[in-house]
């Protein structure tokens, strides 16, 4: 579980129904998110004496959301897929003359042209959620699975028997998502986490000790290490025992167990190694049952990191900084900053004299007809020095909070009635392109796409500020996509309430991005 | 029958006013025709990709921004040709009840 608190519960929720409409478009699933999504900020923003579980209880149990979802759904055509594949395929075939490790931007849209990827090392394109993948449904009988399946490679599991089943007339890791595990003759899913080609499944099938299985989906034998974690981070606590992994379909499929129960283990981290290139994934986990998957209560990942290079810390919850990782890996921007006071919703815009005693301005213009200036703390550079600095807008303050190691960070804040300003760094060096859409928190979503804010080059690195077409309070969610010369980065980020003159809460936070060469 | 009648239900209760998904999901609730007010989003998704609903945005001064939904045209000729039918389906279950309970 991520957390007891409000933002916690709901959080929880929201993974476990983000799960449970896995295997509905991604359309359909998103538009469903956003919808319920508002129905339970309203009704929390309600004064009706009802508990956050309470409001959860009576919009429902979200696989029964989800059923009557799926009892309407059209099956996803499979040209969708086929389109998806064929953008990717285009990228690389435009790009591959490029630099060496880029990321991948999650989103059925094309990513923007700065964007950069491998042809070497990029993952297939995404796949369908078997059912058995759904914990609810998992480890129901094998005909379901081996009916439209080929055992592609088989062996032992604390004392059980498994096999590995590839969907027909697929190949790679696609084949084996589409298809699945039977573990003791029942019938267990694999979701592809894409485009993180690294993906994990824990299952409660043998007592007192977790099976734990999965696929890489780079090409060729992959390492793989398993820790015990926090979700929502990437810290890697006690190490646990590394899975056994073999080569099928050119991709690496591992398998292994616990030493503890699967019930022991709130959250993994998954870190693996394929030739070349290194993938990151951390995985918190919801309630077990016996004879099932444990659910999936959250999910984030970095992909395409140099081999063996594995960020820790990330930026904890609440947008308010920093993941305390140690200094990132080589091409990684500056070491974390402080949060400035100003970056809190609640301490934001305030007088500007504070800051102004501290800093330099660097920069300056306006937006929505109102004056903005930028200052660089007295002694730093770079983006630590706007980070540590912030931004006057009419003579109010306003912060910058790093997402290190995440080279992106974004601010939304209401200031200006019936537009939102958007602004932030992007800590890689030289002239970002930047680009913001609609999203659902927790996800790595592109929605409705978004004006593109100014762009400046501030301390030699990105400076972004812009305009969005609504109320800053009409953005439960911005997806920020940006793209430099050394790295691109994803950042999706949730919000909360918004007060008139202050920075809107930030209530999720998760990113992805690539290092330099 | 409910799955097949508790869009036109919706569609009724956007006849004369705009409403949004949390009034609509908890009138649907209480009169029993959703077992869960999250049940409902994916029927009105259903309604507006058909293009019997559209939405809005509007801002609150009670808390967040919410989503109105409103009929379409087509959405109005619908539920008019819903009403008619339903009336002569119930009419038409009645007199068999009724000459049920006489026999």
């Amino acid at each position: 579980m991520s957390g007891s608190g409000v933002e916690g519960i709901v959080s929880d929720y929201f993974a476990r129904l983000r799960r449970a409409l896995a295997p509905l478009p991604r359309s359909r699933r998103n538009q469903l998110l956003e919808d319920l999504r508002e129905h339970v900020t309203l009704a929390l923003s309600e004064e009706s004496g009802l508990s956050v579980r309470e409001i959860l209880e009576h919009v429902g149990a979200p696989e029964e959301i989800a059923a009557e979802a799926l009892a309407a759904a059209p099956r996803r055509p499979a040209r969708i897929r086929r389109r998806k594949a064929l953008g990717l395929a285009t990228a690389v075939a435009v790009l591959a003359a490029g630099g060496t490790f880029a990321g991948i931007f999650a989103s059925s849209n094309p990513p923007p042209a700065a964007a950069r990827t491998d042809a070497a090392v990029v993952p297939v394109a995404n796949s369908d959620c078997s059912p058995q993948t759904n914990p609810a449904t998992s480890g129901g009988p094998s005909p379901a699975l081996t009916a439209k399946a080929t055992e592609v490679a088989h062996g032992t599991v604390a004392g059980y028997g498994w096999s590995l089943w590839s969907a027909r007339g697929q190949s790679g890791a696609k084949g084996l998502e589409d298809g699945g595990l039977l573990i003791d003759g029942r019938a267990y899913g694999l979701c592809p986490g894409f485009p993180n080609p690294a993906e994990l499944e824990l299952a409660d099938v043998v007592p007192g000790t977790g099976i734990v299985y999965g696929v890489i989906g780079y090409p060729g034998l992959a390492t793989v290490h398993l820790y015990r974690s926090t979700a929502g981070t990437f810290d890697r606590g006690t190490p646990l025992p590394a899975p056994s992994v073999t080569v099928v379909h050119g991709v690496s499929f591992f398998i292994g167990t616990l030493p503890g129960s699967a019930c022991d283990y709130p959250s993994l981290e998954l870190n693996s190694t394929s030739p070349g290139v290194s993938a990151e994934h951390n995985l918190g986990f919801g309630r077990c049952t016996a004879g099932r998957l444990v659910p999936i209560t959250a999910s984030q990942g970095i992909w395409q990191l140099p081999p063996g290079q594995f960020p820790a810390g990330f930026g904890a919850p609440g947008g308010g900084g920093a993941g305390g990782g140690p200094d990132g890996p080589p091409g990684f921007p500056a070491p974390d900053s402080d949060c400035f006071p100003q970056t809190g919703a609640a301490t934001s815009g305030g007088p500007a004299t504070t800051l102004a005693s501290k800093a330099t301005e660097v920069a300056h213009g306006t937006v929505a007809g109102h004056g903005w200036s930028l200052w660089s703390a007295h002694g730093q550079s770079g983006a630590t020095g706007l980070e540590d600095g912030g931004l006057v807008v009419d003579g109010r303050a306003y912060g910058l909070c790093p997402g290190f190691p995440n080279p992106a960070e974004l601010e939304l804040a209401d200031i200006v009635p019936g537009t939102g300003i958007v602004y932030g760094v992007i800590g890689y060096p030289g002239l970002a392109t930047v680009h913001l859409y609609t999203s659902t928190a927790g996800t790595f979503d592109t929605g409705q796409a978004l004006p593109a804010p100014a762009v400046t080059v501030v301390h030699g690195v990105s400076f972004f500020i812009g305009t969005l077409p609504r109320s800053a309070c009409a953005y439960p969610s911005l997806e920020l996509n940006a793209a430099a010369r050394d790295g691109s980065s994803q950042h999706n980020l949730g919000f909360g309430r918004c007060v008139t003159g202050k920075l809107v809460e930030i209530t999720s936070s998760q990113g992805a991005w690539s290092v330099g060469r | 029958m409910r799955r097949g009648s508790i869009e036109f239900c919706v569609l009724a209760l956007l006849r004369d006013e705009e409403r949004y998904g949390l009034e609509l999901s908890r009138q649907l609730a209480a009169d029993g025709l959703v077992t869960s007010e999250g049940t409902m989003y994916p029927l009105l998704a259903r309604l507006r990709q058909d293009g019997l609903v559209e939405t809005s945005w509007h801002e609150s001064s009670q808390g967040p921004p919410r989503r109105y939904y409103r009929l379409t045209n087509e959405g109005r000729a619908a539920l008019d040709a819903f009403t008619v039918q339903w009336r002569q389906f119930r009419d038409a279950i009645d007199n068999l009840l009724d000459g049920g309970r006489a026999r």
